[in-house]
């Protein structure tokens, strides 16, 4: 029992104990694991046995009273002991790092599946493309996706364990998490940054579709027109003055038009520039005096909005760009 | 031999420091070091005992997945309260304020700390600090776990507790500082004429390495503390989101400070074990000056590596791969202490008392514990392992698996000398050998609950771990009673030990020139000069005479 | 057997009748003393540089994260009371070097001078520091959320400030304020406490040629708290 659970980590998942490997970064994560845990049971075995072995051979005893001559120093042990662990740090060091660049890049192919997520004590909440709000989360097989995080209290932390993914959720700022789901099924998302009485019970179910016309099936179902993103993110726009200075029609009024305005590279009066993405819009709404786009004054008053607010207008400003 | 026996207890006029003087305000308002340093482990002993309680409440709700012996929020008060409680007033203080106050100015050859005042001063800033603790469980506790992260910590519904907490700590956090400041100056100014920087023992390299850490990094937390009290009271919008702040600024505080506290846990107890290795295997301790110059760069680097806490916290991709590097490098000092450790055994002449078997098994736990800090270290390992029980299991061998077996060690080896008794050698070996088969069985099943996906920090848990967590559950126990037995047979040993010869072991050090106990003001000549591994001309003459230096002139 | 045996220098040591009245036990000497009181110091000063840093971090993390706030708020705080207590701290800080010569001297007048000369220089920096906390706090300008400027205060802006919104988080730039000057301000009072009771030793003739250790210390702390508000001044008012 025991060697099948120590080869577990190693070999390959167990059936109902060890996650699966369930999105495209997992096997290269276990490979890793592999590599350190032999390299650590290397060591550990050397010690041990080099402890068990010393003591028996050397223990005190009626014909061995005093210790034998031997050296209290050796440069070259030294040197060999510090340097083949200097060694075998660069290695792994260089072998981790490369997958973990892996994991936190987005993998070519398809146009990627944006998903906003919110996090609150202590439920999850997904909103899909199209309009599709849940409190379970829905991919599809090979298909790229991007998870874009908000918290409306406290730091939570999105952790699949199949996906041997985790990214904290942190109120104030936005999180991403990127991977390509590879195996169909269910897969358990729960919460690992401690955020009280539930957080035991924060969990949420990731379907991983097998194809893309079964998740657009169940994307349709039941969506209300009124729930989806971009008409919260339209409805903000009307309704807190927005539109008084901005225009969606690509033409500058007293602020910078809205159109086009998602993804693009804005130069602002210091001379810096900045994509303009969630945190930007973020930033702008709730400190626009931060960074002021060239050519336009400083006088847009703070719009305190929430965190679905800013996703919706998010939402909304995508839908206001041409094209792909 | 017999005409020895009755040579050897030398010097019997001078009174011990434990009769120096009497009455309750002598011990309370000493400002002997010796002193101190009995009432610092009866404090700590205290300590470690409420966790210890806290920790086996916690283990028997995670008897059953759905948990139900206490409620949740319950659960998770009592994890923070055994994680705060255990680390500030146990692990960070337990060796050098405890044993360090007592070791440090008998090794050194001197009659006391350079600050005798200051030493008193940072004992009752620990008690205040402990009483305050005590006051955050009878405002009710708080469920914030021990890192208090913001901005759930700070939240208003948190009520008292967490202003008492933060108080604690920024008290507790200046009572360390004032010791490690203390133990580097009198290293630094206490040294006899003629004992140079590699003529001192390694446990003293190591507290001053610690102290170092201490000087260096707890001010830190007492800012950090001291900002989220004014931040809950005031709303100074430093770290609540909701005022302006950023909360992941208050996480690169926190463990700027509380990563080199796992090194100013750790280093002392491998100063013990530096200690320990060699007197038992009666043979010069091998490659002194790179392991005490291993002790200095674990403290250096440590400063460095914080940020591996945070490799999901959302901070950028670059910043993780540069803290992964240097988190990996503290493998190397690590590595050359345990290979000098294990190659000062080589044709020794082993003697398993309790401090070595206790220092046995330090070894295989710290090469657990060390070895599976590569996983956390290394980005791609860390990112599915971060706050899952995989952590909880790799910082418990490090922090308490190592750190307690070293403490233990170090306690049943200076006990002869703090109480002038011998404990009994049967009691410590069963103890040791209960700790360790405990501490196993408590610890690798987290390992693999974590590895499977268990998040730590949880009330309640999907089946699936469920043989995990009974396999730990019973291993507390097992452990506990292991330490209760240390205990019974180290208390027992003050009213039926043996009276202790002063130098029991044949050890080399400084403070076994004294008698066990020493008098009040340590040395009455002040010695010259010192060979701490120097154990030729060491002969043994009786139980009750104990080792005593023969031939050539010693420590010359 | 186990102790070297007497020889002559440790015989005249325990020989010496008279020990130096502030000599503790443990010390061979004042000399050896002294020199574990500066370290001991040194250490501490270490200490605080790095209690102090978490602050200068936080201010650093805010002002580039805030940076149209910080240039906007600097524009309440009156630069030349800064310069003024700045002045005040250096002559203090030279006043405190001027003690301890004093005190290796034995120049027991010069010291109590020279030792309420400190002492009342840090009063002059703490009234001043009282008069720009007040007066901001009666207009509103408080910490944190609680920070809402009144009209009188606004009007004494430059035009150009005055013309620009103001910052939703103005109290963040105001919590980092208090927070800064007001635990370099503790230390100030501190401090005082300090000078005043070496006063009191002055005057009853504890120091002299033999025996400095508490003034070089103390002047060694009082020096930091000068030094740190020498970086506080430029970052707060001028930039």
């Amino acid at each position: 029992m025991v060697s099948e659970r120590l080869a577990a980590p190693v070999l390959g998942a167990v059936p109902g104990y060890m996650p699966a490997r369930a999105s495209s970064v997992a096997e290269g994560v276990d490979q890793v694991f592999a590599f350190i845990f032999w390299l650590s049971a290397f060591f550990l075995a050397l010690i041990v046995v080099l402890t068990v072995v010393f003591v028996v051979r050397y223990r005190k005893r009626p014909s061995r009273l005093e210790p034998e001559p031997s050296p209290s120093h050796d440069l070259r042990l030294e040197l060999l002991w510090s340097g083949i662990p200097l060694a075998l740090v660069f290695v792994l060091f260089g072998v981790s790092t490369k997958t973990y660049s892996r994991m936190t890049t987005l993998d070519p192919g398809a146009a990627p599946l944006r998903i906003q997520v919110t996090a609150r004590k202590w439920s999850w909440w997904f909103d899909h493309p199209g309009g599709k709000g849940a409190g379970e989360l829905h991919l599809v097989v090979g298909r790229p996706t991007e998870l874009v995080m908000a918290s409306a209290d406290v730091i939570h932390s999105l952790y699949v364990p199949d996906f041997r993914l985790k990214q904290d959720v942190v109120p104030g700022r936005f999180t991403r998490m990127t991977f390509t789901p590879v195996l169909p099924g269910t897969f358990p998302v729960v919460c690992a940054e401690f955020c009280g009485t539930d957080h035991s019970r924060m969990s949420a179910m990731a379907t991983v579709h097998p194809d893309q016309a079964s998740f657009d099936a169940w994307a349709r179902e039941g969506v209300a027109p009124a729930a989806s993103l971009v008409d919260l993110g339209k409805k903000v726009f009307l309704s807190k003055g927005c539109v008084g200075c901005h225009s969606t029609d690509g033409s500058p009024r007293v602020g910078p038009t809205l159109k086009n305005l998602w993804g693009r590279s804005e130069k602002f009066a210091d001379g810096t520039e900045a994509l303009v993405d969630e945190s930007y819009v973020r930033e702008s709404v709730l400190r626009p005096a931060a960074r002021i786009t060239a050519g336009f004054a400083n006088v847009m008053p703070p719009v305190p909005l929430d965190e679905r607010e800013i996703q919706g207008l998010c939402a909304y400003l995508q839908a206001l760009k041409d094209g792909p | 031999m017999t005409m020895a026996a009755t040579a050897a207890p030398l010097e019997p006029a001078a009174e011990s420091y434990l009769q120096h003087e009497s009455g309750i305000r002598s011990w309370l308002l000493t400002l002997d070091h010796k002193r101190i340093g009995v009432m610092y482990l009866v404090a700590i002993a205290a300590s470690l005992f409420l966790g210890g309680v806290f920790a086996l409440v916690l283990r028997l709700n995670l008897w059953r997945p759905g948990g139900g012996l206490v409620s949740n929020d319950a659960y998770n008060k009592l994890f923070t309260l055994h994680g705060a409680v255990m680390i500030f007033l146990f692990v960070i203080p337990g060796i050098p304020a405890a044993l360090g106050n007592f070791v440090v100015p008998l090794q050194l050859g001197a009659k006391d700390l350079a600050f005798p005042k200051v030493n008193l001063l940072s004992f009752w800033l620990y008690v205040v600090g402990a009483v305050l603790f005590i006051a955050v469980l009878v405002a009710g506790g708080i469920d914030t776990g021990w890192t208090l992260y913001p901005p759930y910590s700070l939240e208003e519904s948190r009520g008292l507790g967490i202003l008492l907490a933060l108080a604690a700590l920024f008290v507790v956090g200046f009572s360390s500082i004032l010791t490690g400041l203390n133990f580097i100056a009198s290293i630094h100014k206490m040294r006899p004429p003629e004992v140079g920087w590699f003529d001192l023992p390694l446990f003293l390299w190591a507290l001053y390495a610690t102290g170092i850490i201490q000087v260096i990094a707890t001010p830190v937390l007492g800012i950090t503390a001291a900002m989220g009290f004014l931040e809950r009271l005031f709303h100074l919008g430093i770290f609540m989101p909701e005022y302006g702040g950023d909360p992941v600024l208050f996480q690169h505080f926190f463990w700027f400070y509380s990563h080199p506290a796992v090194y100013i846990m750790i280093l002392p107890a491998m100063g013990i074990v530096s200690e320990v290795v060699s007197v038992f295997s009666r043979k010069p301790i091998f490659g002194y000056r790179f392991i005490a110059m291993s002790s200095i760069a674990i403290a250096a680097i440590g400063f460095f590596v914080w940020g591996h806490h945070m490799f999901v916290s959302g901070q950028s991709s670059w910043t993780n791969v540069i803290f992964s590097f240097l988190t990996l490098l503290v493998a190397i000092p690590s590595a050359i202490k345990t290979f000098n450790w294990l190659a000062t055994m080589y044709k020794g002449a082993i003697v398993l008392a309790t401090p070595m078997i206790y220092v046995l098994a330090f070894f295989a736990i710290f090469g657990v514990g060390g070895l599976t800090g590569l996983f956390l270290g290394s980005l791609a390992t860390d990112v599915p392992l971060h706050d899952t029980y995989f952590v909880v299991a790799h910082f418990h061998f490090v922090m308490v698996g190592a750190v307690l077996t070293a403490f233990l060690a170090g306690l049943h080896y200076w006990w002869p000398k703090m109480t002038g008794r011998m404990y009994d050698e049967a009691l410590g070996k069963l103890s040791a050998a209960l700790v360790f088969a405990g501490f196993h069985l408590t610890f690798v099943p987290q390992f693999f609950a974590g590895v499977a996906g268990m998040p730590r920090r949880y009330a309640t848990y999907a089946p699936a771990f469920q043989r995990d967590n009974r396999l730990s559950t019973v291993g507390a126990f097992v452990l506990a009673v292991g330490m209760c037995i240390a205990l019974f047979g180290l208390v027992g040993s003050l009213f039926r030990g043996r009276r202790a010869p002063p130098n029991p072991w044949g050890a080399a050090s400084l403070e076994w020139t004294t008698p066990s106990p020493p008098a009040h003001d340590n040395f009455a000549i002040p010695p010259r000069a010192n060979k701490p591994y120097d154990f030729s001309g060491l002969r043994f003459i009786s139980e009750d005479s104990g080792w005593v230096r023969t031939g050539r002139e010693g420590a010359r | 057997m186990t102790t070297p045996p007497l020889d002559q220098a440790d015989a005249a040591a325990a020989a010496q009748p008279e020990r130096p009245p502030f000599l503790a036990m443990h010390f061979e000497s004042l000399g050896a003393q002294l020199e574990a009181s500066k370290l001991g110091i040194w250490l501490f000063l270490g200490s605080e540089v790095l209690f102090f840093s978490g602050l200068f971090t936080a201010y650093g993390v805010y002002r580039a994260n805030h940076r149209e706030l910080f240039q906007y708020a600097h524009h309440f705080l009156d630069w030349r009371l800064g310069a003024l207590n700045t002045v005040v701290l250096i002559g203090s800080s030279l006043s405190a070097a001027w003690s301890v010569r004093c005190a290796q001297l034995g120049q027991r007048r010069g010291l109590v001078a020279t030792l309420l000369v400190t002492l009342a220089l840090a009063s002059v920096f703490m009234t001043v520091k009282y008069f720009e906390y007040s007066h901001k706090l009666h207009n509103g300008v408080g910490w944190g959320a609680s920070c809402r400027p009144s009209g009188e205060i606004l009007a004494t802006l430059p035009a150009a400030v005055r013309a620009l919104p103001v910052p939703a988080r103005l109290g963040s730039f105001f919590s980092v304020y208090y927070l800064m000057t007001g635990l370099h301000g503790t230390h100030v009072l501190v401090g005082m406490g300090l000078y005043g009771w070496l006063v009191a030793r002055a005057r009853r003739g504890d120091f002299g040629p033999g025996y400095f250790a508490p003034v070089d210390v103390v002047a060694l702390y009082w020096h930091l708290v000068d030094v740190i508000w020498i970086f506080l001044f430029p970052l707060f008012y001028l930039i």
